[in-house]
């Protein structure tokens, strides 16, 4: 039987996090760091890909992206944004996520966290 | 005035010249007071006020606007060009400039000038042209208020609710999560707690879309450039339909689409099919059950540019005369029975507004009390020599 692939999840509010833990962990292994600095140290244990919200106490996520794209160990992780901002169309946010290497940029609240499993597995190639 | 024996001639004229002086300093005089009170006005006004030759040359102007720019005195502004660098470079002066040529007179809501030191100030200004006999423009005078501190007011409002409704996204998100889950996984609930449930969903998503038009609205105010594509009108006027029509079902009122024609728009299908989705949904909700909508589509007759109408009318409660012109205002809610069962913030008819307004098209509204309502806009067909990519 075939490893699950890891996830590393960024959220730092603790209920969505919850929720998000739920339902991946269905499908694959998933860790989770509440800030930035955690999100750094267990990116660095080489998930399968991470999801990253941009609202991050102290450091934001836009910051924590440029730092994985630096990192030689993390930069060819995929990244996908998932955050609560932004908007239904092509906005400075995204456009930015997508400039500093994210694979994709998925605003939580359009997306009913099944949604969301779906659409990230296609980054999770078995 | 002293009197003299007037003994000739000589001495009557010398009387008549004396009248005449008095009379001049008199007038002088009163022109002096009169200029002194209009001159008080001109100097405290809190508005700036100022004369430039043609090209731009400040001629004269009130301490206002030295303070407004940041001048100890006229002669650190009289060598000033005010139409060359006189303006940051994204507010260009350029149509400004024409209307005063065309009209005789302009004025801009929002400019922005540069100040002695470098820095901006925003204001609005107008102002006027004088000419001479043959019609040549010998200078132009005008007023010029700083409005920064309103604009950084009305920044800071934006940014509060910004920042309010992107905080409600989160707890939101929970909510909407954790009851899908509820509702995916215990099928073994009770009617009861089912339909309670169902209740929580809907509520939820009713403050989802309050959320989300909040945030419409402050993002539309900016008019963000949208990047215009060519789309075809009907697949986006049924989907629009689509999203009311198990709704309509249940409330037993017809929605019935009645296009021609195989239209190509240039502008934004997502726009476009949230401005008919909002008008058919507004329709739907103030119309009673048993009622009809009806959608058309056709070409526009009295526009300078190729344009497509589409139309969007009901034969429900309609709206009174006297709501008319507040009807695409923000928060706006024509009062009405059906009001209050309908729901709605009142930024649906703002945003639809915006919406075809940034595809450069118009919207306008007809509606009767007890009749119903026709809503109509327009939006731009495509240009044929400009190249678009075709969204399907």
């Amino acid at each position: 039987m075939p490893k699950s692939k890891k996830i590393l999840l960024i959220e730092d509010d603790q209920d969505l996090a919850e929720l998000y833990d739920e339902v991946l962990s269905a499908k694959y292994e998933v860790e989770i760091a509440h800030n930035g600095k955690e999100g750094l140290e267990l990116a660095t244990k080489k998930p399968d890909l991470i999801l990253l919200d941009i609202l991050l106490p102290s450091m934001n996520g836009f910051e924590l992206l440029k730092a994985f794209k630096k990192d030689p160990q993390i930069k060819n992780i995929p990244v996908i944004v998932l955050t609560n901002l932004g908007s239904k169309h092509v906005d400075d946010d995204k456009k930015l996520a997508l400039l500093l290497g994210a694979e994709d940029y998925l605003v939580k609240t359009y997306h009913q966290p099944q949604e969301i499993l779906e659409k990230i597995s296609v980054y999770l190639p078995t | 005035m002293d009197k003299i024996a007037i003994k000739n001639d000589q001495d009557y004229e010398i009387s008549i010249l004396r009248e005449r002086i008095s009379e001049l300093e008199g007038l002088t005089e009163r022109l002096r007071q009169s200029e002194e009170r209009y001159r008080y006005f001109f100097e405290t006004s809190p508005v700036g006020i100022y004369r430039t030759t043609p090209e731009g040359r400040i001629l004269l102007c009130n301490q206002r606007l030295l303070d407004m720019l940041g001048y100890d005195s006229f002669e650190g502004i009289k060598d000033r060009d005010l139409e060359g660098d006189g303006s940051e470079p994204y507010y260009p002066r350029a149509r400004f400039k024409q209307l005063l040529k065309i009209k005789g007179e302009a004025e801009i809501l929002e400019a922005a000038w540069i100040k002695k030191d470098g820095s901006i100030i925003y204001v609005r200004e107008n102002a006027r042209a004088v000419k001479d006999k043959n019609g040549e423009i010998i200078y132009y005078e005008g007023r010029v208020e700083d409005i920064t501190e309103r604009k950084n007011l009305e920044q800071a409002k934006e940014d509060f609710i910004s920042t309010a409704a992107h905080e409600l996204r989160t707890p939101l998100t929970s909510l909407q999560g954790y009851l899908a889950l509820l509702d995916k996984e215990h099928h073994g609930l009770a009617d009861k707690e089912q339909a309670y449930i169902n209740k929580l969903v809907k509520a939820a998503h009713r403050l989802h879309e309050i959320v989300e038009d909040l945030l419409s609205v402050i993002r539309l105010d900016h008019r963000p450039n949208v990047d215009l594509v060519a789309f075809q009108l009907e697949p986006v006027m049924e989907e629009a339909a689509n999203e009311w029509r198990l709704k309509a079902k249940e409330e037993r009122k017809s929605i019935i689409l009645e296009t021609q024609g195989d239209y190509v728009i240039q502008g934004e299908p997502e726009y476009t099919k949230k401005i008919i989705s909002n008008l058919i949904g507004n329709a739907v909700k103030y119309t009673e059950n048993g009622g009809t909508i009806r959608i058309t589509n056709s070409r526009s007759a009295d526009d300078n540019q190729p344009m497509v109408l589409v139309t969007v009318e009901d034969n429900g409660v309609g709206i009174a005369k006297e709501h008319h012109q507040d009807i695409f205002t923000k928060f706006f809610r024509a009062p009405n029975p059906l009001s209050v069962k309908a729901g709605g913030t009142g930024l649906g008819l703002y945003i639809v507004r915006q919406l075809v307004e940034i595809q450069h098209g118009r919207i306008w509204m007809e509606s009767e009390r007890g009749v119903g309502s026709k809503f109509s806009f327009t939006l731009p067909l495509l240009d044929k020599s400009r190249q678009l990519p075709l969204i399907q």
